[in-house]
């Protein structure tokens, strides 16, 4: 007797399926932009979790594109979002807030500047912001690491209307001074 | 239907995540490069020397830069990534672009979550796909051994400001022992002014995983309890 799990064998795979060929109805009808996204990356040969045997009868359903593999996997333990407060020669300390439980109230923590990316380096100062993330790294091959990992928020210091704003402000003080000459 | 997690069962193990951001609107394919996001401050140099090139056309932008998937046509803008914890980042990526592009018209926002739920091995998952796939007897008078495939169900996030709340759910057939879920989450903004839409991406981006994650362990372990 087959089990439920069984008699969905052989259904299109939601995860890999990624919905009706495109190319099929692409000369039909135009379609709307979607809001939906596209499915979860999968990795089917990952250790991690037991895949599914491949179903038993091939399907006649256009064949999606190949899921793009990653070479690692995050599982997310734990998140804080921190802002510096105050930057030393060797360490910087943090307000921090746990964005995985927010009823916990903030802390102040130290960190080592190794604990930064070089690449953030240079965002390391008073007021900004950074994610720090607890979690097991898991490679291909399933094998799981605990690591800690900071990333500083990076938004433009400036957007275009600030700017617009700024220059407008100057010229209306250019006038007014103009005027009081 | 109390959507809260239930605190008695551990939580389900979450696999192949997936979350994406995604606009509509009009967009400059042209514009969206590795190297302009890395010029404007929103991703370190490295990411940009690094970013995995799908294909760049002034009509289209796909590219990946390790952590997150960014596609980019003249109607749609898209970005995507399977690591949780880039997912405040992703947001933060957005809101950088389109402070930057501030005089884009974008007439939609959704917010998309989708994971493997996995079951311990103590729980009995066979009486809770039979739920699933239970259809009324009428079904059976015009199609044999009907089964049903795919559970819809579209409302309004409570507490959420979106037009519409849409939570699918199927049995895997890639991951044993679990369910496939999909949310999604629907803005319409008449406006098209981007400021609203970066105003509420800020709000309600959280909340909408919270809840939605909430939504799929509560939805699978009240299965559960009923097949028990």
């Amino acid at each position: 007797m087959s089990t439920a799990a069984q008699r969905f064998a052989g259904e299109p795979n939601p995860g890999l399926a990624g919905g009706p060929s495109r190319f099929a109805t692409s000369f039909l009808r135009p379609s709307p932009p979607s809001l939906e996204g596209t499915p979860a990356e999968l990795k089917p040969t990952d250790s991690e979790f037991k895949v599914s045997d491949p179903a038993p009868i091939k399907s006649v359903v256009a064949l999606p594109a190949p899921p793009r593999s990653s070479p690692e996997r995050f599982d997310l333990l734990q998140q804080f979002v921190g802002t510096v407060l105050d930057v030393g020669e060797e360490t910087f300390s943090a307000r921090l807030q746990d964005r995985t439980d927010q009823s916990r109230g903030s802390e102040i923590a130290e960190f080592d500047l190794e604990e930064v990316s070089d690449f953030d380096r240079d965002l390391v100062q008073g007021g900004a912001v950074f994610y720090w993330s607890i979690g097991y790294r898991i490679s291909p091959s399933g094998q799981r690491t605990r690591v800690s990992r900071i990333r500083f928020r990076r938004l433009p210091a400036w957007s275009r209307s600030d700017l617009r704003d700024a220059e407008q402000a100057v010229e209306i003080w250019g006038y007014m001074l103009d005027d009081s000459e | 239907m109390d959507v809260s997690p239930q605190q008695t069962r551990r939580p389900l193990r979450r696999a192949f995540q997936s979350a994406e951001l995604v606009l509509v609107g009009n967009f400059n394919p042209a514009i969206i490069r590795p190297s302009w996001l890395a010029r404007n401050g929103l991703i370190p140099d490295e990411e940009a020397d690094a970013a995995e090139i799908t294909l760049l056309r002034p009509e289209y932008a796909g590219f990946s830069i390790g952590w997150a998937t960014i596609d980019v046509r003249f109607d749609r803008f898209a970005v995507a990534s399977t690591d949780e914890s880039q997912w405040v980042t992703l947001r933060d990526l957005l809101v950088g672009v389109f402070a930057l592009l501030d005089q884009t018209p974008v007439s939609a926002m959704g917010f998309n979550l989708s994971a493997h739920c996995q079951f311990a091995e103590e729980e009995a998952l066979d009486p809770l796909l039979s739920k699933l796939s239970a259809l009324p007897a009428v079904w059976k008078s015009w199609i044999d051994r009907p089964i049903l495939r795919q559970q819809k169900v579209k409302g309004a996030r409570p507490k959420g400001g979106g037009t519409e709340y849409t939570i699918e759910v199927q049995p895997s057939v890639v991951v044993e022992r679990a369910l496939f879920f999909k949310a999604h989450e629907h803005y319409a903004n008449e406006s098209e002014d981007v400021g609203v839409v970066l105003d509420i991406l800020q709000s309600e981006w959280d909340g909408f995983f919270e809840h939605s994650i909430g939504t799929f362990e509560a939805v699978a372990y009240d299965w559960i309890s009923e097949a028990e």
